[in-house]
């Protein structure tokens, strides 16, 4: 587990970047094993196999092969105690090769900022970590088939006829929504559609005689009512008013926190390290609880509406510009900071007259940044009782009023791209 | 060491010590022992020792990386000592609380190397943030309090003193390298201190702004009664203001002395083993 010494390291990290390196290596060969076992044979090999045994002509192998196991890909699972195993021999295997200090973990412990002074050892380093690679690529390689397996991804279903044509039907009545384009763009749409038709119908039965022609479409377009929108619009600006509220009530909290959140302005007591700790563990769980769930949360508490919302909004958006701002302050200058607390200042003047300054402009595009994902957002909270656009978009949703859903979209296609511009505009102002 | 008694002159031009109890002819700064070790492990101080007699122009020079840095910003404790004394003004400076050692640092001016100034105030503000170790006290460290009259013309004054007075509402970041330096010894003027810092302050100028920033140095050690210690790069600067110089090599104290006394034996000894590796690499 020894990390050669032509590897730069700082010296006295040298013993423990070694223990650190030789767990990594572990970890890793338990995680090649378990998606190993799991994936690749429980997922895929198995389930192949069985296929031959349960074919119509059985194969006199795979038969025998499926009855040693006892498997059956219905009923059969992947046991812990079989996965314990599992990570317990890759640990093994994973403390073999970690023994060496030639591996994946040791390389990835010993990275750091120091440089290789003399060419000779850098010749050395690439060698000695030539095992690193490969096992790199490995991790990589059996990450995206797990993903592969995980996602289900099936190429073929995307040229289903039946499939594609659901989805063209509803694109067309979603497009009969749009306001003032609809209904043009309903009979553009609506020809294209019906070429492609013709021709793989066409096509179908010049290859295959007994094919099935599909029909054409023969949709009829009821533009959404003048009236309606008087009610969506008004919906939709609940939802901008909304997302600014929960925005402007959010900065102040986010400012004050944000100094307690960084990491170059908490080091000085235990006290400051302590808060450090507790803002980041506060943004951390906050941020990980999706506003959806906020949202719901918060509906339970003061019931139904756009205030639920707004408050969802506020809280992860509090959490979102804490971590914004205080990387921000992490990216200043020292120097400013560095004269101030020379002069004897307290560290609240050190932070408004040295940090402050310095951070204002990023934080106002942090925030313009973040009312523009609100507003996005506003739309989505509505979904589960947050107020806004997005009730009546689940409504219409729920009662398959396609056309009614495409106006609304349309809508906040207009609001979204209006406030994109707007905060490109300011954010080109303020540079 | 340096014997201050030898040099009797040096009491006029003290400062206005305002405690009767220290002795006027001790030094301002004792330094005895100080050691710095960084997190990453790097000795940058290895047992560093001299005294700053009252009123003197004590230059540091050595080698970058040789812990001239590190030595002016563990005597205010900007960076913190990891062992040794630090005697100023009679008081121990290693163990004073953070509260004792705010009091401390607002009798300790300080110029660095890039200024450090607030670079989106103006003039003023930066000057009067010399100030800001007299509201250390007040709630919120006295940022919603407004600057007193006394003090705004206090830094007028200050910036009339560096030459710059026409600038005061200017940006600081629209000054040149020269204004932006005098602006901050302007600051460190409004600490009324006893003792200034100078972290290479001319390392980053041309040489004729170099010779009038150390000019004002020079008003400010002579006719303000302030003690300077300075780090240098150029020994021709040293020569002309300094009257004191210790060099440090690889984190330790190499020469004390007079400025005259640099044979070209000692600058060997100083630069030159030195300066040989730096072809090599």
């Amino acid at each position: 587990m020894r990390i050669p010494s032509f590897v730069p390291l700082v010296e006295s990290e040298r013993r423990s970047r070694e223990i650190t390196g030789f767990v990594i290596e572990i970890l890793v060969w338990a995680y090649l094993a378990l998606v190993a076992a799991r994936i690749i044979w429980w997922d895929v090999a198995l389930p192949f196999i069985e296929g031959y045994a349960i074919d119509d002509v059985p194969r006199a192998w795979a038969v025998s092969f499926i009855e040693s196991l006892a498997y059956d890909s219905r009923y059969s699972e992947f046991s812990w105690r079989a996965c314990g195993i599992v990570f317990v021999l890759g640990a093994l295997i994973g403390a073999g090769v970690g023994a060496t200090g030639r591996g994946f973990g040791p390389w990835v412990a010993s990275i750091s900022k120091l440089q290789v002074n003399n060419p000779e050892d850098s010749i050395r380093i690439r060698e000695h970590w030539s095992l690193a690679r490969k096992e790199g690529i490995l991790l990589l390689l059996l990450t995206i088939l797990t993903g592969w397996v995980l996602t289900k991804v099936q190429i073929t279903k995307m040229t289903e006829l039946v499939g594609l044509q659901s989805f063209a039907r509803l694109v067309l009545q979603l497009a009969c929504g749009l306001p003032l384009i609809g209904q043009p763009l309903f009979v553009v749409l609506e020809s294209i559609f019906n070429g492609i038709i013709a021709l793989s119908n066409t096509f179908g039965s010049v290859f295959n005689s007994s094919a099935e022609s599909l029909p054409r479409f023969a949709l009829e377009c009821v533009p959404t009512d003048a009236s309606y929108y008087g009610n969506a619009v008004s919906k939709l600006l609940e939802s901008v008013y909304l997302a600014f509220m929960a925005t402007f009530f959010a900065v102040p909290v986010a400012f004050v926190l944000a100094f307690f959140g960084a990491r170059n302005l908490t080091r000085h007591s235990f006290i400051t390290r302590l808060s450090y700790t507790v803002v980041r563990l506060y943004i951390n769980i906050t941020r990980s609880v999706e506003p959806i769930i906020w949202a719901i949360l918060f509906s339970v508490w003061i019931g139904i509406g756009p205030f639920a919302g707004a408050l969802a909004l506020m809280v992860h958006s509090v959490s979102s510009l804490v971590k914004q701002y205080s990387e921000a302050i992490e990216g200043v200058d020292d120097g400013p900071i560095e004269a101030l607390e020379a002069t004897g200042a307290s560290h609240v003047a050190v932070a408004w007259f040295a940090v402050v300054p310095q951070v204002i402009l990023p934080y106002l595009a942090f925030t313009i940044y973040r009312w523009d994902i609100n507003v996005r957002m506003a739309t989505i909270i509505g979904l589960v009782g947050g107020g806004g656009i997005g009730g009546l978009l689940i409504q219409e949703q729920g009662l398959a009023h396609w056309t009614q859903v495409g106006t609304l979209a349309a809508l906040i296609f207009i609001v979204v791209w209006t406030m994109d511009f707007l905060s490109a505009k300011v954010r080109e102002a303020i540079q | 060491m340096f014997n201050p008694r030898s040099h009797a002159s040096w009491k006029f031009l003290a400062s206005d010590s305002n405690s009767g109890l220290v002795d006027e002819a001790s030094p301002i700064l004792s330094i005895n022992g100080v050691e710095k070790v960084y997190p990453n492990g790097t000795r940058a101080l290895k047992g560093v020792s001299f005294d700053v007699p009252r009123g003197s122009f004590v230059a540091v020079i050595g080698l970058s990386g040789s812990g001239k840095s590190t030595m002016l910003r563990c005597i205010n404790r900007i960076h913190e000592p990891t062992a040794g004394s630090i005697l100023f003004d009679g008081q121990e400076m290693t163990t004073l609380s953070s509260k004792e050692l705010r009091h401390a640092r607002q009798r300790i001016g300080m110029v660095f190397q890039h200024f450090n100034l607030i670079k989106r105030r103006d003039v003023l503000t930066n000057v009067l943030s010399g100030k800001l170790g007299q509201m250390a006290e007040l709630p919120f460290g006295g940022i919603f309090k407004r600057w007193p009259k006394e003090w705004i013309e206090e830094a007028h004054a200050a910036l009339k003193l560096v030459g710059i007075s026409d600038k005061a509402l200017v940006r600081a970041d629209g000054l040149s390298g020269g204004q932006q330096q005098r602006v901050a010894i302007a600051r460190t003027l409004m600490q009324k201190p006893k003792l200034l810092l100078a972290d290479e302050p001319v390392a980053s100028l041309d040489p004729s702004t170099s010779n009038s920033v150390m000019q004002y140095l020079k008003i400010l050690n002579e006719k303000h009664g302030v003690t300077v210690v300075c780090n240098l790069h150029f020994l021709s600067l040293v020569r002309e203001y300094a009257t004191h110089v210790v060099a440090l090599r690889g984190g330790e104290k190499v020469f004390e002395g007079k400025p005259l006394d640099i044979t070209p034996q000692w600058f060997k000894d100083i630069y030159g083993e030195q300066a040989k590796e730096v072809e090599i690499h």
